[in-house]
């Protein structure tokens, strides 16, 4: 399946918002990136050589092993082994500027807990405890990971609940996270990264320093990228509620590059600190997000 | 201070509402929450320089509608405004407005209140100090000189007579307020007013004088009779028991005469016979030669016609260098029977009495007596609105051997007038014609030269041009009889329908009417004395503007230019070498070949075509009019259609520019620094929004 069918009709984030449940949506995501692989999706995130299958069409090319097609004259493609002991604790954004939506569209938090559901489902079915910290709306709620499948309902049911209270910021939910935690492990940081630089480049420092591996999908809104807004005189921010004047007639004409700038800025960051930086919007399919994920981690290690 | 001279046009300080409105327009907000700013401002903010934009453009539209409406107000800026008088030392500009109308020899305690007025401009005059300058402007015509050193001030007050003209203060001011801006170099006096109590002419000061003009000085009498009634018309005793014998004395000449008429006539029932004494500064006591009124008690009626117009031109026509030589000699009034040729015949009689030369002899003839008794050698004759045609011809061959010049005036109860039996050299003048109650018929066809011979009337006394065209009105009804000279509308005449109307030279005219006399006599002259005029660098015209440019002016050459319609400047040289005296009767457009003399000019070798436009009000001018006001002035415009020719305007400059006398510039034209920095801002306006790259963002980049 090509990524164009996958960013529209039934494989477009609205479309599968519209399943409902959450359970459902993540089932239907997983199902989506397995017939896009026609491969397990499992056995790329092992890092233990398992053995050699023959060449097939659709194999990946950088996975021949060269030495042995040197004494075989055959090409055989290095399989891995599924690390069953991972522990991989997610870490979701669900502050106001996640919540904001123009209009009817997908919203970055509505974005992130199915991505998260999915991300979590596919984890839990490979046998991998998956954990959840859910934070910036309230009271953060921490899931410990566990490997279980009863883990499941039980992230779903975290991811749907929403919370009251103070807020917490990214360096003080990721510090939470740390001193919570029993193993190191992979860590996935679903948010919009549109934070303060100091609080930008603490969290993430500190995302990246006590873990094994480090993800963090940065979620922005695909109206946040096209503005496709009316003559607005005036930007709100939805969290600090201040007030900007703008001039959209220009403010389009160089927004195309801020919003590069804004992610490569959270790309450089998340690069120092040895975190993978996995740029997606809200318009982007799901199936084409995990698999940017997996495509960004695969070229890394 | 601060004074403005269109103050009506600070009203355009109302358009500052309009760069206000747009700049709160601007203020209204349209916000929309977004997830988080830090998307877009990451990296700073510009807030204030929004704000300082919006500011800026709000203060340049402000300057700019102050400006120009300050532009279009004049302000001039007075720096110091010194006494007038010994001991002030200071050079000033001093403006004297002098009746000379009739009704100024009225007589206050043995002396005419023109008498009075000179008196008193003469010891005004006397003390202005040195290097100081006047300007005199007369209320008979409505003129103001050129700036005159005291002592020619002084010389041509001293020779002041009254004119025959109506009285138009409110033109005199106006010209004087004009003449008085062109000369910078004088600190501003103040305009002293010297014009009898009368009602009228202190109403029309008052309305011609500025609101912010502080400075003026009345006559003492003045404010105490500003209220009161004219006290000369109020001396007519009317006894009804004695109305057979009754005595009239006026003040003025023939206008007060006219004046006393419609008093006369007002609720009085004239009877049979009455005789009217006049009073002049002139000749005293004058009993008019009027010893019966056929017309019975018809003369009421024939009273409210309208009068004091006949004797405008008739004056201005004694006044003319040539017309002068004529009149000289004797001078022929021919009436009759008729109510308005008595009329007419009083007028002419008032009029002539008035501004003739003191060895002229002026007779009064009626018709109705035998041609035998008749023994004159009268160069004039002047024909009062008869209405027989048969008496003309009898009594025009009796006299018209000796007679060089006709004067007719227009019978105001209609007729026929055979003109065909007009020697060749004898140019005939014609009074102006209006509100005929019956068809005139003027028989020009036995007359093939007559044509050219009422275009060499006009141009009589000025023959150093000659008229190419006068273009007026053009009737464009096929049926309508019209005289033309080349291709331009001069004359039309014949009957017109009941009701109808028609512009003409500006005027509009109600019928019913028979004819029209369209141009005027001394329209020559006066385009002569225009030309001569350098006192102004844009002379506008009014009509009833009396013109001795040589006595009044003091400006022996003249050199000025001339805007044509197609936008063609032509450059003109003029001697003075005679005095001339113009009446310019009625407003209008008109074109002119002008072949310049060969005397004393610098271009005198081309002839020039050009147009005028004279006092041509915009509420009453076909070229200046709207379908729907032409609609309103013409009720039945199906049948007459009316166009104008182009308007091109006169300017003048002075051939030499005189010294200054002072440095100093009390008064100080602010208009060019307005015009000034009235362009600098909106440069600056321009340039600010040509530097959009600059100023265009407002908060993100």
């Amino acid at each position: 399946m090509q990524t164009a069918d996958k960013n529209s009709g039934a494989w477009s984030p609205e479309a599968i918002r519209a399943l409902g449940r959450l359970d459902l949506i993540a089932r239907r995501i997983l199902d989506g990136v397995r017939q896009g692989l026609h491969r397990s999706f499992r056995r790329g995130f092992s890092t233990e050589f398992f053995d050699y299958k023959n060449y097939q069409p659709d194999d990946d090319v950088r996975k021949i092993d060269w030495r042995l097609y040197a004494k075989t004259n055959r090409f055989f493609v290095k399989r891995f082994e599924a690390e069953t002991s991972l522990e991989c604790m997610m870490l979701l954004d669900l502050s106001p500027s996640m919540s904001w939506r123009w209009q009817n569209t997908i919203s970055k938090r509505e974005y992130a807990v199915a991505l998260a559901a999915s991300l979590g489902l596919l984890l839990l079915e490979q046998r991998d405890a998956v954990g959840l910290l859910a934070f910036g709306d309230g009271e953060n709620r921490f899931l410990p990971p566990r490997g279980s499948l009863k883990q499941v309902p039980a992230i779903f049911s975290a991811l749907e609940t929403s919370s009251t209270g103070e807020a917490s910021s990214l360096p003080d939910a990721v510090r939470t996270f740390q001193g919570m935690r029993r193993h190191r492990g992979l860590a996935i940081l679903f948010s919009d990264l549109e934070l303060p630089l100091e609080e930008l480049e603490e969290g993430i420092r500190q995302l990246g320093a006590r873990n094994d591996e480090a993800i963090v999908f940065h979620i922005l809104d695909k109206a946040e990228i096209e503005l496709p807004f009316a003559q607005a005189t005036h930007f709100r921010d939805s969290e600090t509620g201040g007030i900007l004047p703008v001039n959209m007639e220009s403010l389009r004409k160089t927004h195309a590059v801020r919003v590069r700038e804004f992610r490569e800025r959270a790309a450089a960051i998340s690069s120092c600190s040895n975190v993978l930086h996995v740029p997606v919007d809200t318009g982007m399919s799901y199936v084409d997000a995990l698999l940017s994920m997996r495509t960004r981690r695969e070229e890394l290690f | 201070m601060i004074s403005f001279i269109h103050l009506s046009a600070l009203l355009g300080l109302l358009a500052l509402l309009a760069p206000v409105l747009i700049h709160l327009m601007r203020q209204r907000r349209n916000v929309l929450t977004v997830p988080s700013l830090l998307l877009f401002t990451t990296l700073r903010k510009i807030k204030m320089r929004r704000r300082l934009r919006d500011l800026l453009l709000l203060a340049l539209r402000i300057a700019a509608c102050v400006l120009l409406a300050l532009f279009l107000s004049r302000p001039e800026l007075k720096i110091r405004q010194p006494e007038i008088g010994a001991g002030a030392g200071q050079a000033v500009l001093l403006g004297l407005l002098i009746d000379n109308s009739p009704s100024s020899q009225a007589s206050v305690g043995g002396k005419t209140f023109l008498e009075l007025a000179k008196k008193r401009a003469l010891a005004r005059i006397s003390v202005l100090p040195p290097g100081s300058m006047v300007l005199l402007s007369f209320t008979a015509g409505g003129l103001c000189s050129a700036p005159l050193s005291p002592e020619r001030a002084s010389s041509l007050l001293k020779k002041l007579s009254f004119a025959p003209l109506p009285a138009r203060p409110g033109a005199a001011l106006a010209a004087l307020q004009r003449e008085r801006l062109r000369v910078a170099e004088l600190s501003w006096g103040r305009i002293i007013v010297l014009v009898p109590p009368f009602e009228g002419l202190l109403r029309d000061v008052a309305e011609a004088l500025p609101e912010e003009q502080k400075e003026i000085l009345l006559m003492e009498q003045l404010a105490e009779a500003a209220n009161s009634p004219d006290p000369w018309i109020d001396e007519v005793d009317i006894n009804p028991e004695r109305l057979g014998e009754l005595e009239v004395v006026l003040g003025g000449a023939a206008d007060t005469l006219a004046e006393a008429a419609l008093v006369l006539s007002n609720g009085n029932d004239i009877l049979a016979e009455f005789k009217v004494s006049m009073e002049d500064a002139h000749s005293g006591r004058i009993r008019v030669p009027l010893e019966s009124n056929p017309g019975g008690d018809k003369l009421s009626l024939c009273l409210k016609s309208p009068m004091g117009l006949g004797e405008g031109p008739l004056a201005s026509y004694f006044y003319s260098s040539s017309a002068r030589l004529a009149a000289r000699n004797d001078v022929l009034i021919l009436y009759e029977n008729s109510p308005d040729s008595l009329l007419a015949a009083q007028v002419f009689w008032a009029a002539l009495q008035a501004v003739a030369p003191q060895d002229s002899s002026v007779r009064a003839i009626n018709c109705s007596s035998k041609p035998e008794t008749l023994q004159t050698s009268a160069k004039t004759l002047v024909l009062a609105s008869l209405s027989s045609s048969a008496n003309v011809d009898k009594w025009l061959s009796e006299c018209i051997d000796s007679a060089s010049v006709l004067f007719v005036a227009a019978p105001l109860s209609g007729g026929e007038l055979n003109f065909s039996s007009i020697p060749k050299n004898l140019s005939p003048c014609f009074g102006p014609l209006q509100n005929l109650p019956k068809p005139l018929r003027l028989e020009l066809a036995n007359n093939p030269n007559l044509e050219s011979k009422l275009l060499r009337s006009y141009a009589k006394g000025f023959n150093k041009a000659e008229i190419q065209s006068i273009q007026g009105v053009k009737l464009l009804a096929s049926d309508q009889a019209i005289l033309k000279y080349g291709n331009e509308t001069l004359v039309a005449l014949g009957e017109m329908p009941q009701g109808a109307s028609m512009i003409l030279w500006g005027i509009p005219v109600q019928g019913p009417f028979a004819a029209r006399f369209l141009a005027n006599p001394l329209l020559p002259q006066f385009l002569g004395s225009l030309l001569l005029s350098q006192s102004a660098k844009q002379l506008k015209l009014r009509s009833g503007m009396m013109i001795n440019l040589s006595r009044q002016l003091g400006f022996p050459q003249a050199h000025g230019e001339v805007l044509c319609p197609d936008g063609k400047k032509i450059e003109l040289a003029w001697d003075l070498s005679h005095e001339e005296r113009i009446y310019l009767l009625d407003a209008g457009f008109y074109k002119f070949k002008l072949i310049p003399s060969t005397k004393n000019t610098t271009r005198s070798d081309k002839t020039q075509d050009f147009a005028i436009a004279v006092n041509v009000p915009r509420s009453c001018t076909g070229a200046f009019l709207d379908e729907k006001r032409i609609a309103e002035l013409l009720p039945c415009s199906g049948g007459f259609i009316a166009s104008t020719a182009p308007i091109s305007y006169l300017r003048f400059s002075k051939a030499k520019a005189s010294e200054p006398s002072d440095k100093e510039n009390p008064y100080y034209d602010l208009t060019p620094l307005l015009a000034l920095a009235l362009i600098l801002v909106l440069i600056v306006e321009i340039l600010f929004h040509g530097a959009k790259s600059l100023w265009a963002e407002p908060v993100l980049e």
